[in-house]
């Protein structure tokens, strides 16, 4: 963005908006093909008429691949990368920072150590997401408390803090990982660590459709209230906003939707710092249009991505590889292009 | 409109209640303020300006004595409520993430807006209308954090504009300007008053108080040495009070010169 805001025309956002949610669909479309089972689109087209029209099953094989694999898989996708983009975009408005994200905020890191945790003492599902839920919640926290008393810069101290906790997070996971059973569960929670959509059913859809469902919904109705947030608490608080309140339920509300993206697709880096910075190229920083695209953009790049990751090589790459492989390139760019006036980052 | 009674406020105290002995940022701070007005709050750095303006704006609540605003003690106002009374210009500073003009402004209306409504046409009319009053509304779409110190200065006066309240304070409005932005910024303060906003202003430049303002406030070591009108009050003995520091004090038609010596 330079001098003059360009991208201040309303219209011209509502039409950005509007296709990337058509680039949204056309995805979603073609990942019912794609895959080590490729189903042309006419096949697929059939298939769905048979199931949802006709009430019968031709081909039980399609059906099954296309309603209980692909389908939650899509999903799941979807959410997590909407979740994850989303929560960067309101963690670097609330701490008024362009760096915050849930990996830099040890979001991602204390979840993790909840779900080891879980996994250690062989809770159900339910128990992994709540446990990663309130280690995600507590890093933050922390982070940000540091982050925030210490002298000095807060841009820096909170991404050092952020840095330290997190790197405490994932020592105290490394340890629940030496004495977890080498046979069965070491390899559940490698696998989880590295971010994989692999083992989506409908049963973790049912899980976190609600929380993330519906914190997206109120993120999104008070919206515009996260760009005076923005400002910093003096300002917010003079312009009429209850500060305290407004941002506790944002941070809980931004923290919920990465922990419950975590807790079904494991670590997924990257997407949350990159999504809302590519958004604010596109749209400006004003969270009315901000927060719609980088839901949409979100849902719409980890599709892809998970595309990609399930039909590039013989055996599935890990999507959490993909997205650091993507994401931290990216994030090297931003901290070159920081010198500079820029003002979206 | 805003009034102020024996106001105490100690940050000692604020982390631990039981202290005794403390030192107060502001001891005994009793003043009040009404509109059609501009007074200047004057004192060195450190003398508890800022902490006085955080008490106004509810943001240090653990304070002994009372602040009113139209009758009504700021304690029992919420957020949304303070802010249709008073409204806070800060020092301009490159913020995180650049908005618009018109976006900065039209976050003054706020308080006008339920928690899930965003600005409508109505907002947007009010923030336009603050715009041509100061004259930038060539500014519009210009990014805010691309502008200079005296249009950043003018934008968050005109974002004061469109929250229609009727006391603004301003925190140090000319500290980071040029001679020309200065004075610009102090004319458009005028006009304000004029209009019949009670401003307050914070200020460092005595220069700038004594030919802008109508009362002033001097505060030194935490309490207040003088109140009342600016001309009165302000004199060479008066500076040496307050700074430590001789100057003469020069009449020129209906400005006033003060010249270190």
């Amino acid at each position: 963005m330079n001098y003059k805001i360009k991208n201040n025309d309303r219209k011209y956002n509502h039409i950005i908006i509007l296709s990337l949610f058509v680039l949204l669909i056309i995805i979603f479309i073609f990942s019912f093909c794609l895959g080590r089972f490729y189903i042309p689109i006419k096949e697929l087209y059939n298939t769905i008429i048979n199931h949802f029209i006709h009430k019968e099953i031709v081909n039980q094989t399609l059906d099954k691949i296309i309603f209980n694999i692909r389908l939650p898989r899509i999903i799941i996708a979807i959410m997590v990368g909407t979740s994850l983009s989303v929560a960067g975009c309101v963690y670097q408005g609330i701490f008024q920072n362009p760096m915050a994200s849930p990996d830099i905020l040890g979001a991602s890191n204390g979840a993790a150590f909840g779900a080891a945790l879980a996994i250690l003492f062989h809770l159900s599902n339910t128990g992994i997401t709540i446990l990663a839920f309130v280690m995600s919640f507590i890093s933050v926290i922390i982070v940000y408390i540091i982050g925030d008393r210490s002298p000095g810069r807060r841009v820096v101290n909170l991404i050092l803090s952020g840095i330290m906790i997190g790197s405490i997070f994932t020592s105290l996971t490394s340890y629940i990982k030496l004495v977890l059973d080498p046979s069965n569960e070491l390899p559940a929670i490698t696998y989880w660590l590295m971010g994989s959509l692999q083992a989506s059913s409908m049963n973790e859809v049912k899980f976190i459709i609600i929380p993330i469902a519906s914190s997206l919904l109120i993120l999104f109705l008070i919206r515009y209230r996260l760009n005076l947030l923005s400002l910093g608490d003096e300002e917010a608080k003079s312009l009429g906003i209850n500060v305290n309140l407004m941002r506790l339920v944002t941070i809980l509300l931004a923290t919920l939707l990465s922990a419950a993206s975590v807790s079904v697709s494991g670590m997924i880096g990257f997407v949350g710092l990159v999504i809302p910075h590519l958004a604010r190229k596109i749209v400006g920083n004003n969270y009315i249009h901000l927060l719609p695209t980088s839901m949409i953009l979100g849902g719409a790049f980890l599709l892809l991505i998970d595309n990609v990751s399930r039909n590039l090589m013989e055996t599935e790459i890990p999507i959490g590889i993909l997205t650091s492989l993507i994401g931290a390139p990216f994030f090297l760019y931003l901290i070159f292009r920081k010198e500079g006036r820029e003002c979206s980052m | 409109m805003l009034y102020v009674k024996n106001l105490s406020f100690s940050y000692e105290k604020e982390k631990n209640k039981r202290t005794k002995n403390c030192s107060y940022e502001l001891n005994n701070i009793t003043f009040s303020l009404d509109q059609e007005k501009i007074y200047a709050l004057i004192g060195s750095n450190g003398a508890g300006k800022t902490t006085l303006f955080k008490c106004i704006l509810n943001m240090l609540t653990s304070y002994e004595g009372l602040i009113e605003v139209d009758g009504k003690d700021i304690k029992t106002l919420s957020a949304r409520e303070l802010a249709k009374f008073i409204s806070y210009i800060p020092q301009q500073r490159e913020i995180a993430f650049s908005y618009s003009v018109l976006d900065t402004i039209l976050m003054g209306t706020t308080n006008s807006l339920k928690i899930y409504e965003k600005p409508k046409e109505k907002e947007i009319d009010k923030a336009k209308e603050a715009l041509s009053l100061l004259g930038i509304e060539k500014l519009k779409y210009r990014s805010y954090n691309y502008l200079s110190g005296g249009e950043k200065q003018l934008v968050l006066i005109a974002r004061a504009i469109a929250q229609n309240a009727k006391i603004i304070l301003m925190d140090e409005p000319t500290s980071a300007l040029d001679y020309y932005n200065q004075h610009l910024v102090m004319k458009v303060v005028r006009m304000l008053k004029e209009k019949g906003y009670g401003i307050i202003i914070s200020c460092h430049n005595p220069q700038m108080v004594l030919n802008y303002s109508d009362e002033l406030i001097a505060i030194k070591e935490s309490k207040i040495v003088e109140k009342g009108l600016t001309k009165e009050i302000v004199s060479e003995k008066f500076i040496k009070k307050l700074y430590n520091m001789d100057v003469k004090i020069i009449k020129e038609n209906e400005g006033y010169v003060i010249l270190p010596i």
